[in-house]
């Protein structure tokens, strides 16, 4: 659900500072302001930013949000909103592969991650864990192993990958025997 | 004595392509390094040439002026087909003062005339030293308002696309050329059915791979045995950042996601090589989309074009 405290708009940041969304000292002062606002609002754990009107280079892509999304990585997600420009999403693709951190988007509605051939998206065998996290949100490694047809270690094992390449984000819960249970979410 | 090149075409077109411009001057090369004191490019009147063709000629008449050539650009003829077109887009005006016109035909270098044909045509000074944030926008705009038909999501992906190239290439020349003379990007608009634009981004720097090669001893000790073509090879699939970590190399990898996208020409000019990408989208790796030639006249800088169909 996306709700207007935990989204920001990029191109308000672009008119407030008269950017032009060319290079990294541009992107590393946008990374600045955003990472502000997402540290006051320790309420939320995805942050959605709506890209629609702005038009960036890669240097700028990098700094202001594929390093935002690592810098955050395991803790926060960050999500993008209105990536409808193939183009633009090009843009995004050489920060991805060089720091090596997935960034989700929504383009007219459908959710995908910003990628190349198998870049920027979960592996073959983590794919089918993704996907199941996806569709049915806050997930348990034993409910991922008796859907999926998996043993428990084997799917908490795929699920901590995906978890700790930023695919997935994860919260504590206390499983029936009194141990540590790890619940897991998507970025969408 | 000057040496002598001439500008001329063996087509009966007359047309003159980038890659036969640099045939002209491998041929020329030794008497060019043997006579270091002057030269004269004689244009024949019947000779025609794309921009990219043209901006090597601002590019090497400019450097070797700045070198120390007396260089001499004479147009022959009455009727010279070049003279008018090249005053018409400016390029007369990005000459180096050294540089000297020469005429069959009276002209004044500043007046003003009007480029007439099926194309448009605009060439621009970078500065190796004043970075220019708002040059990549203009140009995309320029061209990208010069194109008659074309559905609006599409004109805006190549403003986009024209203006995410014109970023990352003339950043690189004020961030990486390390040289006081002027770079230039130029754009070329052909309407018509076969519609398509090349650009144009050169400087007259270290080139893009010196620019790098200091890097190597300190934190990209890995490049250190690459040879240039897989030096060029490792920064368009991957990039190379001069910088330590990861805090750059994206600007040369995009460049090349975007000419895959379209199904572009991509070319890169660097010291005496010269690396042709064609139809990058059609080929399944960068190697067989991939002609070098070398032993060229050795050129200072870096020249980066690309030839982008609108409809891919």
């Amino acid at each position: 659900m996306k709700q207007n405290d935990n989204l920001i708009n990029l191109l308000d940041y672009f008119q407030e500072n008269s950017l032009t969304g060319i290079g990294d000292d541009e992107g590393k002062f946008i990374f600045d302001k955003l990472a502000f606002f997402i540290d006051q609002k320790p309420q939320y754990n995805i942050f959605y930013i709506s890209i629609k009107g702005t038009v960036f280079d890669a240097s700028f892509a990098r700094e202001a949000i594929v390093r935002l999304a690592k810098h955050y990585r395991k803790n926060k997600g960050i999500c993008l909103l209105d990536a409808d420009k193939e183009m633009l999403r090009l843009n995004l693709l050489a920060p991805v592969l060089s720091l090596d951190q997935p960034v989700p988007y929504y383009s007219k509605g459908s959710f995908d991650h910003i990628k190349i051939d198998k870049i920027g998206i979960p592996s073959k065998t983590n794919l089918p864990l993704f996907n199941f996290v996806f569709e049915n949100g806050i997930t348990s490694a034993s409910e991922v192993a008796e859907h999926l047809d998996f043993k428990v270690n084997n799917a908490s094992t795929k699920l901590k990958s995906l978890y700790e390449e930023g695919f997935l984000l994860r919260t504590e819960d206390k499983s029936e025997s009194g141990g540590v249970e790890y619940k897991y979410y998507a970025i969408k | 004595m000057a040496a002598t090149i001439q500008f001329k075409s063996k087509k009966p077109s007359g047309w003159i392509s980038g890659y036969d411009f640099e045939q002209i001057l491998k041929e020329a090369k030794l008497k060019l390094y043997k006579n270091k004191k002057a030269l004269t490019i004689v244009i024949q009147s019947r000779a025609n040439a794309p921009l990219n063709t043209l901006i090597r000629l601002l590019n090497v008449a400019n450097q070797l002026d700045g070198e120390g050539f007396k260089v001499t650009l004479n147009f022959a003829g009455k009727t010279n087909n070049l003279l008018g077109y090249c005053h018409a887009i400016g390029l007369l005006e990005c000459l180096s003062e050294g540089v000297i016109l020469k005429s069959d035909k009276p002209f004044d270098k500043n007046a003003k005339i009007k480029a007439t044909g099926n194309s448009y045509v605009s060439i621009h000074k970078i500065s190796g030293s004043v970075h220019d944030k708002s040059l990549p926008q203009k140009l995309a705009d320029k061209i990208t308002g010069a194109i008659p038909s074309i559905s609006e999501e599409n004109r805006d992906n190549l403003n986009i696309q024209f203006f995410s190239l014109f970023s990352e290439l003339t950043r690189n020349v004020c961030e990486h050329s390390k040289t006081e003379l002027n770079g230039f990007a130029a754009l070329q608009v052909y309407r018509g059915a076969n519609g398509r634009a090349e650009i144009v981004v050169c400087d007259s720097g270290i080139g893009l791979l010196e620019s790098l090669k200091p890097s190597f001893k300190a934190h990209n000790k890995k490049y250190e045995s690459y040879s240039d073509l897989q030096l060029i090879r490792e920064m368009l699939t991957h990039g190379i950042s001069s910088k330590k970590g990861d805090l750059g190399g994206n600007g040369l990898c995009t460049c090349f996601l975007h000419a895959k996208a379209t199904n572009s020409d991509m070319h890169i000019r660097l010291n005496d090589a010269y690396y042709h990408l064609f139809k990058v989208a059609e080929h399944h790796n960068l190697e067989s989309a991939l002609k070098v030639s070398s032993d060229l006249l050795r050129l200072a800088g870096t020249l980066i074009s690309f030839v982008v169909p609108f409809n891919k």
